[in-house]
């Protein structure tokens, strides 16, 4: 194969006049100029913060059921799903006095070993395990990233008290969302109100 | 009044050494506000007030940080090197005039020396800040700090040629190398930018190139050379540099206000029913908005025009800015002579 | 009789820069390092035009300045820079038996010059721009005056020396299409 040289020559401007550069400089900076005085398009972060689309893959809740209890079963498909390797399930007999199999004895996830890919959530058949839209994890120790179950219903606690609607989140409109390619906030806003889809 | 008059250069000194100074934490603060409002964002908007306390957060920092000599630099001269860039900075104020005041009938001067050499002073003292560069580069014994001091040597050495000779139409028209009588010519006529198109342009190119700022920053470079000349300077040796930077940034505005935009020259200031002493405070701060205008311009400039090629760079300094500046003084003296 | 050492005299600053400026022109010389060098040059280039502002030359003393100091040493610092002339490339093997030889010169040229200004130099008669003249003129147009009538011829000279000077550069740098 021979190389074939292309010769590319610099765009000129319309007349000798562009070609010295001072006019399209100075429009150059006229347009910058202009840009001084645009809308920012930036939140202001602490006091203004994003709305993040249902399907968000933040830190993980283990969800509780309508009275309260803990929904896994310590089934293991979410640590056998994981790609990182980053659940730890230490499983035990019973559970609701005894009217389950099994039960959850130690339930730990590292977060800092977690690519947040949301296979455990896919994988879940009891929807136990959830994400949240919480992505501002900052600790000062990598032991303080190893949530263990406490800490993780405890974001359950602290996630339904500011989306009390979780639980419609996993049907209706929400769930075909979640299964589209794309959506956008607005989308989510208007799936909220009823209108959309 | 009429004892105040000779102590007058003397009562410039401190004031040149506040406007030089305080000139940097407000440069520091435009230029991060005015960087961001470009790119659609707001800036710095924490440390106090809307941000305004941000200078002083920002010099807390540089001078509460480590200040670190690494091992492999030739140490005396890693250490003078920095107030290398600042000495010639301040030496250069000693010629700048700010304007003029009538006290007890008398014109005076707001100018520390009263001097006929005032603008190749400058000139000369302003060639001096490269030495900094170039043997700070050299101390740090760092190829990316070496590259970077060796381009910034062969920048302000070619670009000191057009600068010198694009002022040349205005010494020529006014026949005279002080400062304040190029003011004065331009307030007897009009502004140098009418007189000396060309030879403004010229010299507003070369100010960018001379003081190492975007389009003409290779010196720094990020991109390629880390951090140019300074890759291994912290704390208040940093600092140094960049006070240096900012200093000769305001020299070269002053040189372009006076030379080309007429200094504290204001329109139809004559026709205004005030007393000639207001009037003359109002031309000070025209000298002070046209400066902190061209100052605004080195920040809208960096956010709008792309870092040259080095290449690109030489050529324009050699091939077309030094022919240009000749032109521009043949043409001048053809039209003087006639 | 008025001699060039009695007008010095009446100054302290002159003493203090041309110490500075001998001191740094024989650490200049000694230093071993070419960077070193070229900046005791630099220094000494600085002390010099300080002594040409003592004696009111203003305008030669900013050349000084803006030539040599500015662009003159500014290629040479670049130079010795690109050519990276480490401590390898140190200066030292020139120093042989005629080192003994040049400095017994330089004594002698020493006292030589001491003594002609001592004898025979003197401020020689005052001539069409003494210095009441000049501070009234200007010490620029004075000497653009005599430059630009008087000296004409020998100006041009120079100017076209230093025109082909540029000229063979840019011959010795293009290149041949061989």
């Amino acid at each position: 194969m021979s190389i074939t040289v292309k010769n590319v020559s610099l765009p000129r401007g319309k007349s000798w006049i562009d070609n010295t550069y001072v006019i399209p400089v100075f429009k150059g900076l006229m347009l910058t100029f202009r840009h001084l005085f645009k809308r920012k398009d930036v939140l202001r972060y602490p006091e203004e913060k994003k709305v993040l689309p249902p399907n968000y893959r933040g830190l993980h809740m283990l969800t509780r059921d309508d009275q309260g209890r803990e929904k896994c079963v310590a089934c293991e498909m979410c640590s056998t799903a994981c790609p990182a390797d980053c659940i730890r399930i230490v499983a035990g007999d019973g559970g609701w006095e005894d009217s389950r199999e099994k039960h959850p004895v130690e339930f730990e996830i590292d977060e800092l070993r977690c690519i947040f890919c949301g296979m455990c959530v896919e994988a879940c058949p009891e929807d136990a395990i959830d994400m949240t839209d919480m992505h501002n994890l900052a600790d000062y120790t990598r032991e303080d990233f190893i949530y263990n179950k406490e800490r993780l219903l405890g974001v359950y606690d602290e996630y339904i008290k500011r989306h009390p609607d979780h639980a419609k989140r996993r049907d209706g409109v929400f769930k075909k969302m979640m299964n589209s390619s794309y959506f956008t906030v607005s989308d989510v806003e208007k799936a909220k109100h009823g209108t959309g889809h | 009044m009429e004892a105040l008059i000779p102590f007058i250069p003397y009562l410039m000194i401190p004031i040149m050494v506040i406007v030089y100074l305080s000139t940097v934490p407000i440069m520091i603060q435009v230029e991060r506000k005015v960087s961001a409002w470009l790119q659609y964002r707001m800036g710095p908007n924490r440390v106090g007030p809307l941000g305004l306390l941000q200078p002083i957060a920002d010099a807390l920092k540089m001078l509460s940080k480590e200040d670190v000599i690494p091992n492999h630099v030739n140490k005396w001269l890693y250490i003078a090197a920095p107030a290398l860039m600042v000495f010639p900075a301040f030496f250069v104020a000693g010629v700048i005039p700010l304007g003029v005041l009538t006290i007890a009938g008398q014109d005076v001067m707001l100018q520390i020396g009263h001097t006929n050499i005032g603008i190749l002073y400058v000139l000369a003292i302003s060639s001096i800040a490269v030495y900094s560069i170039a043997f700070g580069a050299w101390a740090s014994n760092n190829k990316y700090s070496l590259l970077g001091g060796m381009r910034s040597a062969a920048q302000m050495m070619s670009y000191e040629l057009p600068m010198g000779l694009s002022i040349l139409g205005m010494i020529m028209l006014t026949g005279s190398l002080r400062l304040e009588e190029i003011v004065n010519f331009q307030m007897n006529s009009v502004w140098g930018i009418v007189w000396q198109p060309l030879g403004f342009l010229i010299f507003f190119t070369t100010a960018y190139a001379e003081t190492n700022r975007l389009p003409f920053d290779l010196t720094e470079a990020e991109a390629e050379l880390v951090a140019g000349y300074h890759t291994e300077y912290s704390s208040l040796k940093f600092g140094m540099y960049y006070l240096g930077e900012y200093c000769n940034m305001l020299t070269a505005s002053f040189m372009v206000t006076i030379l080309f935009l007429g200094g504290w020259h204001v329109p139809f200031l004559g026709s205004l029913n005030v007393d000639p002493f207001v009037k003359q405070l109002i031309q000070v701060g025209a000298m002070a908005f046209k400066v902190a205008f061209l100052m605004f311009t080195y920040v809208w400039v960096r956010w709008t025009l792309p870092r040259f090629r080095y290449d690109q760079l030489m050529n324009l300094g050699w091939k077309k800015l030094i022919p240009l500046a000749l032109a521009n003084v043949v043409i001048t003296a053809v039209v003087m002579a006639f | 009789m008025e001699t060039v050492l009695q007008y010095f005299s009446i100054n302290p600053v002159f003493y203090i820069f041309a110490t500075l400026a001998v001191i740094f022109a024989l650490m200049m010389v000694t230093s071993e390092n070419p960077v070193y060098s070229a900046i005791f040059l630099v220094l000494t280039f600085f002390c010099l035009s300080v002594i040409y502002l003592t004696l009111e030359a203003e305008f030669v003393a900013v050349i000084q300045v803006l030539v040599y100091t500015g662009a003159i040493m500014v290629l040479f610092v670049f130079v010795i820079m690109l050519l990276n002339l480490g401590r390898d490339a140190q200066l030292t093997e020139y120093a042989g038996p005629m080192k003994y030889l040049s400095i017994l010169l330089g004594f002698a040229i020493l006292i030589q010059i001491g003594l002609a200004t001592k004898v025979t130099f003197s401020i020689g008669a005052k001539g069409a721009y003494p210095i009441e003249r000049v501070n009234e003129m200007g010490n620029t147009e004075a000497i653009a005056r005599e430059l630009f009538s008087q000296y004409l011829y020998p100006f041009e000279i120079a100017s076209i020396l230093l025109l082909l000077g540029m000229i063979g550069a840019i011959v010795i740098s293009k290149k041949r299409p061989d």
